[in-house]
């Protein structure tokens, strides 16, 4: 079954696209990456999914059901993590989360302390008082607590610490294994490789391409620059080298293949300094950008 | 109902400094009066007054000498008090969930906008009535050494069904006006714009006999405490233009901000 089905869903601000004709299907248990850079429309697809905005054209079905006209109904199954926390700022941590529970026909109470206790977080703290980081671990408190069977998550792990991001990581696995949907939307690479199983790629408002995260591995380029006195471009001529540039006594290209070849080659030269990293999202989807 | 106690206890405290601020205000004004009863001194006064002078501040029908005179001047006062507090109840009680960004959280919660608005428009209408009530009060109570006419208190509960209607209206205006609006800040300043037009066309009017057409668009000159005054009653008209504008405004809200994108 799928969970989220959108079909040719366009939003238009005014004149200027916010995304077109988007088609994406998620399936019971997946845990589904969005992946894009900033202003790519991410934000807006979710906010459409969350009826928080009325689409242009287009539908968009979460569990089978139009998710503007029976939204207040399908919002039960869902949570949601906004990629910036606002709350009341007057109210309690605990208050709030009371509040938000007494939305949903069940005790979270349970819930509420078995995630708190997991993040850390204080209920006595006015949400006033909280820093970015903590405000953060009360939205995955708050978007976890009625046990939803759809979790979105809009580039959840901006303000939280890598053994909280860890923590968070784990809960969102733990809530698939129990039979949660997950939707991860990130600008970050090496987090959604972590954590999904397949993820569709968003630029300019449109989807370019859904593939398998083991696809997207096999993609796996290098980002290598070497440093070196007398160093040879030509010495460099493996299949699955890329925009290889040299500047003065800087060679730099991107590597898309066997790995030991590449170290094999690398070893035969002379240098000075070897940089050997992950490329950036954009420099790994350069082949959409171009 | 969550939303409704929510809503209650957010806007407690500005209604209680509303309700202090009244309360001290129809005190004060009361004061005022005892010094005026008096003092023949101050009928002569306003008599050489210039009558578009005293027309543009209402008090063009009344002796200030008798109490219901008295209070028929400063309704139009409470009026426009109660009014603005009503307005700005409303334009805001819509549009603060837009300005302090909370919009994300509370309309992805599982329940309709329909039932947010139902919720919002409640807790308003208590907190206008509680107005209204520490209003009325504080005039019977500030009152109460006073002689009184026999038709004081009947006048006195026409006078604040009046007001209440005027509340009514105003907070209609401006959910309105923060539902039809995307920008916050044009809500709140819109709707300001609207009470002070009014009340100037209100002004206007009582200055200038050839305006008296624009009488139907004020929302002060609807109950004009000198008709209450020597009619007992309120004119039929404006009470079904009174309840139109109630029906369109919140009818409307719930039309146009059910469709709207939200502004996150």
């Amino acid at each position: 079954m799928n969970i989220i089905e959108i079909k040719n869903l366009t939003k238009l601000y005014g004149n200027s696209i916010g995304i077109e004709n988007v088609n994406l299907e998620v399936k019971e248990g997946e845990i589904f990456g969005f992946i894009g850079p900033n202003g790519a429309g991410k934000s807006t697809t979710i906010r459409l999914l969350m009826s928080l905005i009325h689409p242009t054209s287009g539908e968009a079905k979460l569990f089978g059901k139009d998710a503007i006209e029976y939204g207040p109904e399908v919002r039960k199954d869902i949570g949601y993590l906004p990629s910036e926390i606002f709350y009341y700022d007057k109210m309690k941590v605990k208050d709030l989360l009371n509040y938000s529970a007494s939305f949903y026909d069940k005790d979270c109470s349970k819930k509420i302390k078995e995630l708190s206790d997991i993040m850390e977080l204080d209920l006595n703290r006015r949400i006033e008082d909280l820093s970015y980081g903590n405000k953060k671990k009360v939205g995955i408190v708050q978007g976890l607590l009625h046990e939803p069977k759809l979790i979105i998550l809009d580039e959840p792990t901006g303000g939280l610490d890598p053994l909280m991001q860890q923590k968070f990581f784990n809960i969102i696995r733990d809530e698939n294994k129990k039979g949660a949907t997950i939707f991860f939307s990130s600008h970050i690479l090496s987090e959604v490789q972590e954590l999904c199983n397949r993820v569709a790629i968003i630029k300019d408002g449109s989807i370019i391409e859904v593939q398998d995260i083991k696809t997207l591995r096999e993609n796996n380029y290098k980002k290598i620059s070497i440093l070196g006195n007398n160093l040879n471009k030509d010495a460099f001529n493996l299949n699955g080298i890329t925009k290889l540039v040299q500047d003065k006594d800087e060679l730099k290209f991107f590597y898309k293949g066997d790995i030991n070849a590449m170290i094999k080659t690398i070893s035969s030269i002379e240098m000075r300094d070897i940089n050997i990293e992950e490329p950036t999202l954009e420099e790994v989807f350069m082949h959409y950008y171009e | 109902m969550n939303i409704v106690k929510r809503e209650i206890k957010s806007n407690l405290k500005s209604m209680i400094i509303w309700s202090i601020a009244i309360a001290l205000l129809v005190t004060i004004w009361m004061i005022e009066f005892d010094s005026f009863s008096g003092n023949p001194a101050i009928n002569d006064f306003l008599e050489e007054m210039p009558q578009e002078m005293l027309a543009a501040m209402g008090m063009q029908d009344f002796t200030m000498g008798s109490l219901e005179g008295f209070i028929g001047t400063i309704s139009l006062y409470l009026y426009l008090l109660l009014g603005l507090q009503a307005i700005l109840l409303g334009s805001s009680i819509i549009s603060k969930e837009e300005r302090d960004k909370t919009a994300e959280y509370l309309f992805v919660l599982p329940i309709s906008r329909r039932r947010i608005i139902l919720g919002k428009l409640i807790s308003a209408l208590i907190n206008l009535v509680t107005l209204n009530i520490v209003t009325l009060l504080s005039v019977i109570l500030s009152t109460i050494s006073y002689d009184k006419g026999e038709n004081f208190y009947s006048f006195i509960v026409l006078m604040f069904v009046s007001v209440f209607i005027i509340q009514m209206i105003f907070l209609s205006i401006g959910l309105l006006v923060s539902s039809v609006n995307k920008k916050y800040k044009k809500s709140g300043n819109i709707s300001v714009g609207i009470l002070m037009i009014t009340f100037l066309i209100s002004s206007l009017i009582n200055m200038v006999d050839s305006l008296d057409f624009l009488k139907y668009i004020s929302p002060f000159k609807y109950f004009d405490s000198s008709y209450i005054l020597s009619e007992m009653s309120l004119e039929p008209i404006y009470i079904i233009i009174s309840i139109l504008i109630i029906v369109a405004g919140i009818g409307g809200t719930f039309k146009f901000y059910i469709k709207r994108d939200l502004y996150i």
